[in-house]
């Protein structure tokens, strides 16, 4: 119940908060971009014979989508929720409310996992745009070839879990850096620096944003996909450690 | 007594700095209104932030409702409002919908939002988003979300900075009608004596970071009395002291007028007769009260 409290607060927060945004535009942005595309050029998803054309889109959209969108939207996220507390001095606020200090850890954690599970269900919905609407408009009718759910949820479960180490490094460093511009500069930095990096090999897996650049190069494996989860967990446990045992808590 | 809140040697240092607080021992009866004084950066922040556990504690004890606060951390805050250094808030949310947030956590029925909003002087701009506020308005918002769940303790970190004469009036009644009505014990920090001085029952103050004076009020101005002096001047200054010594006073002589320590009158009486009946002129005897402000100036020198 306490945590249950706690997120309910946290979602208030966010009522009028920059950070809803930016989350409708980075998760529509692929969708709205494509579909524009697909009516200028007046060509629809009807016209191929393959059948597979609905797994194309979603690798085409997911691949810009993690690669790029993803790990720039995360370094926002992360950033403005941990700031909705920096911003006003609220820290010393929510600390000295009857709340443990894993609840506070893992509501305002959860909010941010909320958010970027909803980023993701926009990329989905822009996908399903980007193939219903062109038909619609230039047929009158809906795609011939059946919506493949279960390859989307699955597509979207795998991008996910290689989203996590960004989710757990960038909330890392926005919980413990109270200035803005440290969190979404290291971000951005290891990020660009990961491009090259992801070349080194398995010293390339060192880097969070790694697993979202080999994702976008197509040369991921299932083995990544643990790698992924397993250094989101270190990362988590790290960062409840430090935000606990932070001297000044406010 | 009892006391609501008790420290024992609390001492803090930051980093390479030299000791911030040393063996800060508070003790602040149950159902007082206690004043918490001291300049700026004399350490009444930091020492509250440690009552609260917002900075780790280095080296002492605390303790709230006779209990340990890093043992029963909920429990204890659950009966603490509180507001330190600048006021809290959500800025770009409604001043209602920053009472909404903690009303949440603290479960208290929502009644309490628009009760608190009339409280404070805030119900007409409940709906406003609190970035828009003066700053008067911001403290106001910030003292009704540390009133919001009727707690049992309050602490105040200078609540009244940015509020004009009539907000300093009207949040100094708010403040002793929640003390009388319903028993909350008040910590409210300040450095200045005057702007608390009407309201508090009991006071500590606080210099370079060591407790100085703490009591009741009543004892301040015991001290008060006890520093004191009867101006006197004579024609021979030198045969009065003397006179003044053989009474077991220790007369100071200060631009050619003596000094002594206020005495009873009927003993005053004495001393002035035989200053006559020993042949000396006495022009003037005149009592020198030291005013509260002074003295807690003086207190807080170095």
């Amino acid at each position: 119940m306490e945590f249950i409290r706690s997120f309910e607060s946290e979602l208030l927060k966010l009522k009028g908060n920059i950070v809803i945004l930016i989350s409708i535009l980075g998760g529509l942005l692929l969708g709205v971009a494509f579909t524009w595309r697909v009516l200028y050029l007046r060509y629809h998803i009807n016209l191929t014979d393959n059948i597979h054309i609905w797994e194309k889109i979603f690798d085409k959209h997911s691949r810009a989508f993690v690669g790029f969108l993803i790990p720039i939207g995360v370094i926002l996220i992360c950033t403005l929720i941990t700031q909705i507390e920096y911003k006003n001095n609220n820290w010393k606020q929510v600390h000295t409310t009857p709340q443990r200090y894993g609840t506070i850890f893992m509501a305002k954690f959860t909010t941010l996992f909320v958010l970027t599970i909803f980023v993701f269900i926009l990329l989905n919905v822009g996908i399903l745009v980007e193939g219903i609407l062109p038909c619609l408009i230039v047929d009158g009718k809906m795609p011939v070839h059946p919506i493949p759910f279960n390859f989307f949820f699955i597509g979207t479960i795998k991008c996910f879990i290689l989203t996590l180490p960004i989710i757990g490094f960038q909330y890392l460093l926005s919980l413990y850096y109270k200035n803005f511009m440290i969190a979404v500069g290291v971000g951005l930095t290891v990020y660009v620096g990961s491009m090259p990096g992801i070349k080194l090999g398995s010293i390339g897996y060192l880097s969070p944003y790694s697993y979202v650049l080999n994702y976008f190069d197509q040369v991921i494996t299932a083995q990544h996909y643990w790698m992924a989860l397993g250094y989101f967990i270190c990362l988590f446990v790290l960062s409840y450690f430090l935000y606990v045992n932070k001297g000044e808590k406010g | 007594m009892t006391y609501c809140v008790e420290t024992k040697n609390l001492s803090h240092q930051f980093s390479s700095e030299s000791p911030l607080l040393k063996d800060i021992s508070l003790k602040v009866p149950q159902g007082s209104i206690f004043g918490f004084l001291g300049k700026n950066g004399a350490g009444k922040t930091t020492t509250l932030k440690l009552i609260l556990g917002l900075l780790k504690i280095q080296k002492g004890e605390v303790s709230i409702f006779g209990q340990s606060l890093s043992k029963n951390r909920i429990a204890i805050l659950k009966e603490i409002g509180s507001l330190i250094e600048s006021p809290s808030f959500y800025g770009h949310l409604s001043a209602r919908d920053n009472l909404l947030i903690l009303q949440k956590i603290y479960q208290c029925p929502k009644q309490r939002i628009d009760e608190v909003l009339e409280i404070v002087g805030l119900a007409e701009v409940g709906k406003k988003k609190v970035q828009q506020f003066s700053l008067g308005m911001k403290q106001r918002l910030s003292i009704g979300i540390a009133l919001l769940h009727q707690p049992k303790l309050l602490m105040l970190d200078e609540p009244t900075n940015g509020l004009d004469p009539n907000g300093i009036i009207e949040i100094r009644t708010l403040l002793k009608d929640i003390n009388s009505k319903y028993g909350t014990t008040i910590i409210i920090s300040s450095h200045l004596l005057s702007e608390i001085e009407k309201m508090i029952s009991h006071l500590a103050i606080i210099n370079d970071g060591k407790l100085v004076f703490q009591g009741s009020f009543d004892a301040l101005k015991l001290k008060q009395k006890e520093l004191s002096t009867i101006k006197i001047e004579t024609n021979d200054l030198t045969e009065a002291c003397k006179i003044l010594t053989e009474f077991g006073l220790q007369p100071k002589v200060i631009k050619e007028a003596i000094f002594i320590k206020s005495i009873e009158p009927q003993r005053l009486s004495q001393v002035i007769k035989t200053l006559f009946d020993k042949g000396l002129e006495v022009y003037q005897v005149a009592g020198e009260t030291m005013d509260l402000e002074t003295m807690f100036i003086n207190l807080t020198k170095n």
